[in-house]
């Protein structure tokens, strides 16, 4: 099992204030980082699936609300949060590596800001300048290299790489040589101490603005913290790994060995070549008897056995699951969903099983115990009675017909009659006097 | 690992990280039942320096539905007094029923229970307590509370 990841785990680091980052990018019902992020019309953005179980768990669809504004929700209404997802994919990818940086010790990462070049410019201006730079880049990269790819892989990577004073460049191919040039262009009189690898492996170092060419950073390819100098050495073992464990994979080495570049524009193409999948409607269970539902069970390959709420639930929860589905980018098979559905009730059924446990009825029996103390007297009574029958059998027939009397009958104070089998016998021939007492009262009466 | 697990094991690391003042976690060793001991942290004589404890209890439902919540007395811990508390540990508090919402956590019924607490100066049970607890059924869930009183 993967570890849990939790905000909490920027608190102890360098850059704590990233834990409100890694909040907001969960989902507030099930706390983990979005999947398939759909938004309220009320703008909360909650898992496709969390807030689709949320709405189906409300007994009607007029009464669903927002779990955090308890604004009106319906679930026609939901849209998808695409930048949400995204950012959740980029982030999660980044995660590791920053939490390496954040976590280094402060005095090896944080260098004192020294100016190399006479014309620097003051850190306050430094901004300005390196969005001046990436202006230059890009016209630069346009200019010079007509493909436009180009730029396009480059900005993921200078976004990737996070509060590090340094860029890492990946790139594979023969594109290389000429990224090396632009990027030359680009920034030629910017940077002062540019660290190139050499050529055959690909990759190119620039020192950022601060000149920090002795910080640390990660191997582009297994995120591995250390010097630049460790990372030259350090990744041609590191690719033949890598490409080792590609070739197990059977995929192409260009498709791995840059995680962090993806192009957003890339994505829905892959979506579109898959055959669309179609949202399931919700049913109206009270229009549908037993047969009916079963029959729509089995129509859409579920099991069909167990009780008519089973046969709701089980429904229920497979249209939640069925349509966050059709949500996410990664879509499960068929049979991934009926194993996940088979959990849930599985996991539902265990619960039920459990529900009443020795110790509850253990617990139950004592905090009644006074009601079936009641409810003993109450026996022995009735047996007494019926030890006696010859006695009362004539008072009960006449009794009857007198409310008054009958009431009175009753009378024998519980309070003299407890527990004890001694009291009991001695309360019980108190009962017959009053019983001989009601009899004369009978007699008299008649 | 179903997702409810999941949740409350990021719930528990977060109540034994960053605790709230007076909450506390007695017993979680599995995501069945948890005991939590809160404290009434303001000069509530009522409550002053008294420890209560809560008994959560999930289903594979949650958080989604919500848990069943209630006070358990044992050793040096008593039912609190309260006009919303029945003797056998019931409490009517809407969160805990209609008003529940998946966003709510351990920590934060907690919280609203430590707050309703605070804010009660009467020291008694409810009116029908005995009526209630004659006939209670052993979850709290299963009966249908009425919210009418916003007061306390």
């Amino acid at each position: 099992m993967d570890e849990i990841s939790d905000p909490s785990d920027w608190t102890s680091t360098r850059l704590p204030t990233l834990s409100l980052l890694d909040s907001s990018l969960r989902c507030r019902i099930c706390k983990d980082f979005f999947t398939s992020p759909f938004m309220t019309e009320c703008a909360h953005t909650f898992c496709s699936l969390c807030i689709r179980k949320c709405i189906a768990s409300t007994p009607t669809s007029e009464t669903a609300c927002c779990p955090v504004c308890r604004a009106p929700v319906l679930e026609i209404r939901l849209r998808r949060n695409q930048v949400v997802e995204d950012l959740v994919e980029w982030f999660e990818n980044a995660r590791a590596a920053i939490m390496n940086v954040a976590k280094e010790d402060p005095v090896v990462v944080e260098v004192p800001v020294v100016s190399t070049t006479p014309e620097r410019a003051s850190s306050s201006e430094r901004r300005g300048r390196k969005r001046r730079r990436d202006i230059v880049d890009n016209e630069s990269s346009n200019s010079m290299t007509p493909e436009s790819g180009d730029s396009e892989t480059r900005r993921p990577t200078r976004a990737a790489t996070q509060n590090v004073s340094y860029e890492v460049k990946v790139d594979i191919g023969d594109e290389s040589e000429e990224e090396a040039v632009t990027s030359d262009h680009g920034s030629k009189h910017d940077i002062p101490s540019s660290v190139t690898a050499e050529q055959d492996s690909s990759f190119i170092i620039l020192a950022d603005d601060d000149g920090n060419a002795e910080g640390l950073v990660p191997c582009p390819v297994c995120n591995v913290i250390m010097t630049p100098q460790e990372v030259q050495i350090h990744l041609d073992d590191c690719f033949k790994e890598q490409a080792a464990k590609e070739a197990r994979a059977n995929q192409p080495l260009t498709s791995k060995s840059n995680p962090p570049v993806r192009t957003l524009q890339s994505q829905p193409l892959n979506k579109i070549i898959k055959k669309p999948l179609q949202r399931l409607p919700k049913l109206q269970y009270d229009l549908f008897n037993d047969t009916k539902l079963r029959s729509k069970l089995a129509e859409l390959g579920l099991p069909t056995n167990g009780t008519r709420t089973q046969l709701q639930q089980r429904h229920t929860e497979w249209v939640s699951l069925w349509n966050a589905n059709v949500d996410s980018n990664n879509p499960k098979t068929k049979k991934q969903l009926l194993r996940d559905l088979n959990d849930w009730e599985s996991n539902l059924a265990k619960y039920a099983v459990q529900k009443v446990s020795a110790e509850d009825l253990a617990a139950w029996g004592k905090t009644h115990s006074n009601n079936f103390g009641d409810l003993i007297f109450q026996a022995r009574k009735n047996l007494q009675k019926k030890l006696h029958p010859e006695q009362q059998q004539g008072i009960y027939t006449t009794a009857n017909s007198n409310m008054q009397n009958q009431q009175r009958l009753e009378i024998p104070g519980p309070e003299n009659v407890r527990t004890i089998d001694g009291i009991d016998q001695q309360s019980s021939s108190g009962a017959e006097e009053k019983m001989e007492y009601v009899r004369d009262v009978l007699t008299d009466e008649l | 690992m179903p997702g409810y697990t999941k949740r409350l094991g990021r719930e528990l690391g977060d109540l034994k990280t960053n605790p709230a003042v007076g909450i506390s976690v007695f017993q979680a060793d599995d995501f069945r039942i948890w005991l939590i001991d809160i404290q009434v942290m303001d000069n509530n004589p009522l409550y002053a320096g008294k420890t209560f404890r809560l008994q959560f209890r999930f289903t594979p439902t949650y958080p989604i539905e919500a848990p069943e919540v209630q006070f358990i007395a044992s050793l040096g811990r008593e039912i609190p007094m309260h006009p919303h508390i029945y003797s056998n540990g019931h409490i009517c508090l809407d969160v805990l029923g209609s008003g529940w919402s998946p966003i709510q956590t351990v920590g934060s019924v907690s919280m609203s229970i430590q707050s309703m607490l605070a804010g009660n100066d009467r020291n008694e049970r409810p009116p029908d307590d005995a009526r209630y607890i004659a006939s209670a059924p052993i979850s709290p869930k299963q009966t249908r509370f009425v919210y009418h009183d916003d007061n306390v």
